[in-house]
């Protein structure tokens, strides 16, 4: 596939002068990137154009020039700074302690039978308990300050992690593992080799998952009970009626998503080229 | 090496896998073990390679008793249908897997490794693909993979488990003969499981017809053809 690819291209440029076929593969490039970003640049000029001439309401959807303006003060003037350290800082810290227990209990239990199978109802009963219903009760034990809405975070986040690892390691092909084994190799050596690469492609589903989760438990808490923060500045903004602010909290968030999520399937691809190839 | 098989039987809870069977493979033999689905194939080679331990009965490898070596100590070469790639390894690693996953001590040195790797290859007939992944590779050329991981331990004898049974006609006939000719240059006591009879009188040098757990006859292909020991015989050549 990406041989062909290669070659084709190659063919290309004997043929034609090297200029026409760099244009040639420009065009494409460009072609590419209108298919994928059209809409959503058609989307943003509407927005643009239409609150600029009042088509919708530029009170409640202000001109995207404002937005990026409000958000431009907001970081390049500092305002906002302690703002996306604190929400980073908070969201950070609950994904790495989930990522720090998760893995290594889910590659443990999956492992284990009898583990797995004792707690697996609980888990599952966990999971389906909504973490932004318990945040009262993390309130009451943990008191009102940054360790309940680190915790909040850290129990939402940690159930994506942990089953999609024990998902892994038991979706292993059993008898990949017998054939090791016929090879001499021992419990660890299967383990390092076998068992824990075949499992990273699903560890990874719960990673991106948890991302996902956490920015939202952040959000949720931070607008239930903080005075700093992106969600707090999303909720103080609208009561203040400062409604660009608002919209630049917004963005801040959804770009704090976005590189998240960039950064883990960047992460992926670097450790799983190999699951990659088959599509 | 020589392999005998005393009055083997094989209970698994109420099911009789395998009625006490006795078979006799002379050494560097190229030996298929046929029947319909049930017969007992598969457990009789695991109990060969010591994936499964018999109710009753020895293995003998060269006149020594060996039914109780563990499969490490057994060092069989395994090809089965089930026994997929490392997906995450490449095609040299896949290879080499046996010989990495020996302790230090019994390990060969780096270098001596891709020089097997790199005959085993050739072996194979596939000397450019060891640095891709198995995704990027044919069925026919998987299974050749792994007839290369199974070799690379130098095993004693070479076991396999209806090795072409997920691939087309086609190449399955092409796989038949480079199994052969493999064969015939390693010298390996070679056993392989097959339902088809074809398969079976094409390629082995000795027969063993099988039904619901018991050998119906053990011989050579034209001998079968020409006297089958039995009515089951007679149908399931025939067939
Ligand atoms: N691990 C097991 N537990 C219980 N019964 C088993 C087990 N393995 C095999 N059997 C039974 O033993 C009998 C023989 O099975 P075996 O797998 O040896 O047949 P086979 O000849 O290889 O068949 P096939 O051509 O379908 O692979 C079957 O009745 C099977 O159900
Ligand atoms: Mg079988």
């Amino acid at each position: 596939m990406t041989f062909q690819t290669i070659d084709t291209s190659l063919g290309g440029s004997v043929e034609a002068p090297p200029g026409a076929a760099l244009l040639r593969r420009g065009v494409a490039a460009a072609s590419v990137v209108t298919r994928r970003y059209g809409l959503l640049v058609g989307f943003l000029v509407f927005w643009q154009i239409g609150s600029s001439f009042g088509w919708i309401n530029p009170t409640v959807f202000p001109p995207l020039d404002k937005i990026l303006a409000a958000t431009w003060t907001g970081v390049a003037g500092g305002a906002l700074l302690d703002d996306i350290a604190i929400s980073l800082q908070r969201s950070g810290l609950a994904f790495a302690a989930a990522v720090g227990l998760g893995i290594p209990l889910g590659l443990f239990m999956g492992q284990i039978r009898a583990v797995e199978q004792a707690l697996d109802p609980i888990l599952q009963f966990f999971r389906q308990t909504s973490a932004l219903a318990l945040y009262p009760v993390f309130i009451l034990l943990l008191g009102l300050g940054e360790t309940s809405k680190v915790f909040v975070i850290f129990w939402a986040t940690l159930f994506p992690i942990l089953l999609a690892t024990i998902g892994g390691v038991k979706e292993v092909d059993r008898k990949l593992i017998e054939m090791a084994t016929t090879f001499g190799a021992s419990r660890a050596t299967i383990f390092r080799r076998v068992v824990l690469p075949a499992s990273v492609p699903s560890i990874f589903v719960g990673l991106r998952l948890s991302a996902t989760t956490a920015l939202l438990l952040l959000i949720a808490a931070e607008m239930i009970g903080a005075n700093k923060g992106l969600g707090f500045q999303v909720m103080n903004a609208q009561y203040n009626f400062q409604i660009p602010q608002m919209f630049a909290a917004i963005l801040l968030l959804a770009l704090l998503g976005l590189s998240a999520n960039a950064a883990l399937v960047t992460l992926q691809r670097r450790l799983c080229r190999w699951a990659d190839l088959s599509h | 090496m020589h392999i005998e098989i005393d009055e083997i039987s094989k209970q698994f809870g109420a099911t009789a896998a395998l009625h006490p069977v006795s078979l006799a493979i002379p050494s560097g033999a190229l030996v298929a073990l046929l029947g319909p689905s049930g017969s007992g194939k598969t457990t009789l080679l695991r109990i060969l390679g010591g994936l499964e331990y018999p109710t009753s009965g020895r293995v003998l490898f060269d006149g020594q008793d060996a039914t109780g070596l563990t499969v490490q100590q057994r060092r069989a070469g395994f090809v089965f249908q089930s026994y997929a790639l490392f997906r995450h390894m490449t095609v040299f690693d896949n290879i080499a897997y046996g010989l990495n996953a020996r302790p230090r001590a019994t390990r060969p040195q780096k270098a001596e490794i891709a020089r097997r790797v790199t005959k085993l290859l050739d072996l194979i007939q596939l000397p450019d693909i060891g640095a891709r992944y198995p995704s990027q590779l044919s069925g026919g050329q998987r299974q050749r993979v792994a007839l290369a991981r199974a070799l690379a331990i130098e095993p004693r004898m070479l076991l396999l488990d209806e090795p072409f049974g997920a691939l087309d006609a086609k190449v399955r006939k092409e796989l038949r003969q480079g199994l052969r000719d493999i064969h015939d240059t390693t010298g390996l006591t070679t056993v392989f499981v097959t339902h088809d009879q074809d398969e079976a009188m094409e390629l082995a040098d000795l027969v063993v017809v099988m039904s619901m757990g018991k050998i119906e006859q053990i011989g050579k292909p034209q001998d079968i053809r020409a006297r089958p020991a039995t009515p089951f015989v007679r149908d399931f050549i025939s067939a």
